[in-house]
């Protein structure tokens, strides 16, 4: 038997664990699967949308608020589809007990949740951003017109990084909830419960604190990071953003205090 | 090295572990043993920190598992084999754990050639056989070369070429420096691979030490006699009290225990008794397992016992 010498180099570090779960997202088809569909969606439906519509070319205002609806008109789809993604990214390790290897080779767990929140909220991140760019360069291309849309145009850059630090903030928070709830069917009812139903419940509540409360959750707090113009009564684009960052920080922290302590 | 001390798990009322101690030491193969329920798997995960001990502690080569800086060469484990997602390929599974520690990729290379498990590496984990996912788990355990080996029930599902392969490697792994923990509840499986053996019942120590320690202490030799019918058995069993050994009736002949055949021999030639067999009776070793166990058995058959 060759033994290859494991011992001096071999050591536990974020950057080994942040690989280890590249690696083991990439051996899962229903991950890869989703990927695929969170880059490919919303640049199809851009296209057909502005292809099969009738809009005769206008103002340059009109085609930019056009091209940018095709972006913001649909993210729920992507959303939802990265709110699988972050679910199974944890609930995977609880198919028929992976975990406990995980945990084996890793015994300080939370340096675990921590490569997967980072792994979840950069691939969200970028596979939401990009093709949403791309997809509002087609549209615009396809709009055509004498004064085109462009990139530059206020709003667009503003609404399309919104959505896509939303959907990144939303993927930790199913995956959050996919370690919590150790089922992949019960972190995505918890996620969109957490995200829509918490925040229109409270609202119902006629007090202004509790109001104000409510729309600093993701959910509502996604409009005025998602939405072009500035609808009335929202959070401004950085106190949303604030809330946003915060919750998710809550959620990750609240994640590795419950799985540091729960027997595997 | 392993060294238990004091250790105890309860899950709510339920007590798993009670009061554990023991130590096993460097360079050989120590037999967690025990029936269905007595705490070994939950001792192991204790060991790894999977669960969280209740009291007392267990440390590895010193130290508690869960501060080793580089966790996969201090142990490797395999506590169930079929803990692996389905759909990632073997390859897949090894790599990521080769990651976590930086390990290179030849090592994986490695391990699925000491488990003969090169074939079938690209192959999904969900079409494997019992035999396949039992390698796969050792190859796991193996891959970062670590000192200590902590295996539950390493042979469950091997066929008879595996189960020498297992025995073969966890010897020449012991006989190279490195501390095996492996459980089982076959004695005859531990006589042939472990040196020392923690028996387990109810989650407290029934009994440890060598092993050959442990089964002799647990199997009293007995001498099965059977008297003539016309001879009572009244002067020899009362010689035999007198002179130090039990007597036992089991249907027609009596089970003697403390004495050998010859001296029984000579107590029946001096009483007059008639014998009409006279047999030495050596305890097996599942004998000496269930003798160690048999109050601690948590699920026990229904109807007489056996």
């Amino acid at each position: 038997m060759t033994t290859t010498d494991t011992g001096p180099t071999a050591r536990l570090d974020l950057t080994g664990l942040l690989r280890s779960e590249l690696i083991k997202a990439r051996g899962l088809r229903s991950i890869q699967w989703l990927l695929a569909l969170i880059v490919a969606l919303p640049i199809v439906i851009s296209v057909l949308t502005v292809t099969t519509s009738d809009a005769a070319a206008g103002t340059h205002e009109e085609l930019t608020a056009l091209a940018l609806s095709t972006v913001s008109g649909t993210n729920w789809i992507p959303l939802l589809l990265v709110l699988m993604l972050g679910t199974i990214v944890a609930t995977a390790e609880y198919e028929r007990g992976a975990v406990q290897m995980t945990f084996t080779v890793a015994p300080r767990r939370t340096a675990v949740v921590l490569a997967k929140a980072i792994l979840v909220g950069v691939t969200s991140l970028v596979a939401t951003f990009l093709p949403a760019v791309v997809a509002y360069l087609l549209a615009a291309a396809l709009l055509g017109g004498d004064d085109p849309a462009t990139l530059g145009d206020p709003d667009v850059l503003r609404v399309i990084t919104g959505t896509a630090l939303y959907a990144a903030s939303a993927g930790v928070i199913a995956m959050c909830f996919g370690f919590l709830t150790r089922s992949s069917i019960g972190a995505v009812t918890a996620t969109i419960g957490f995200l829509y139903a918490v925040p229109a419940l409270l609202q119902a509540i006629p007090v202004e604190a509790v109001g104000w409360f409510a729309r600093t959750i993701p959910g509502p707090a996604s409009t005025p990071l998602e939405l072009p113009g500035h609808p009335e009564g929202d959070l401004t684009f950085t106190t949303a953003l604030i809330a946003i960052v915060l919750w998710t920080a809550a959620a990750l922290l609240l994640t590795c205090a419950v799985v540091r302590r729960r027997d595997v | 090295m392993i060294e238990v001390e004091g250790l105890t798990k309860t899950y709510g009322e339920k007590v798993a572990v009670q009061d554990l101690s023991f130590v096993a030491r460097t360079g050989r193969v120590t037999g967690l043993l025990g029936p269905n329920g007595a705490g070994k798997s939950t001792t192991m995960r204790m060991i790894l920190g999977l669960h969280r001990a209740t009291s007392g502690s267990a440390l590895v080569d010193g130290r508690a598992f869960v501060d080793s800086p580089a966790p996969m060469t201090a142990v490797g484990a395999m506590l169930d084999a079929h803990a692996v997602h389905p759909g990632r390929t073997a390859r897949n599974y090894l790599d990521a754990l080769a990651a976590t520690h930086h390990l290179p990729a030849r090592r994986v290379d490695e391990v699925l050639e000491l488990t003969g498990m090169t074939e079938p590496s690209r192959r999904r984990v969900g079409t494997f056989s019992l035999g396949m996912v039992q390698r796969l788990g050792i190859a796991a355990a193996l891959l970062g070369s670590p000192h200590t080996l902590v295996l539950d029930e390493p042979v469950n599902g091997l066929d008879p070429d595996g189960v020498h392969w297992v025995r073969e490697l966890v010897r020449s792994l012991a006989a190279a420096g490195t501390t095996v923990l492996l459980s089982s509840h076959l004695m005859s499986e531990m006589a042939q691979t472990a040196d020392d053996v923690v028996v387990l019942g109810r989650g407290r120590l029934v009994a440890a030490g060598a092993i050959a320690d442990v089964v002799a202490a647990a199997t009293a030799s007995s001498v099965r006699v059977r008297l003539a019918t016309e001879s009572p058995a009244e002067p020899l069993t009362a010689a035999v009290t007198a002179a130090g050994g039990t007597t036992s009736a089991t249907g027609d002949a009596l089970v003697v225990t403390g004495l050998d055949s010859e001296q029984i021999g000579h107590l029946a030639a001096r009483t007059g008794s008639v014998l009409a067999e006279l047999t030495p009776q050596s305890a097996s070793l599942e004998d000496a397992f269930f003798e160690l166990t048999k109050d601690s058995i948590e699920y026990t058959t229904g109807g007489t016992t056996s």
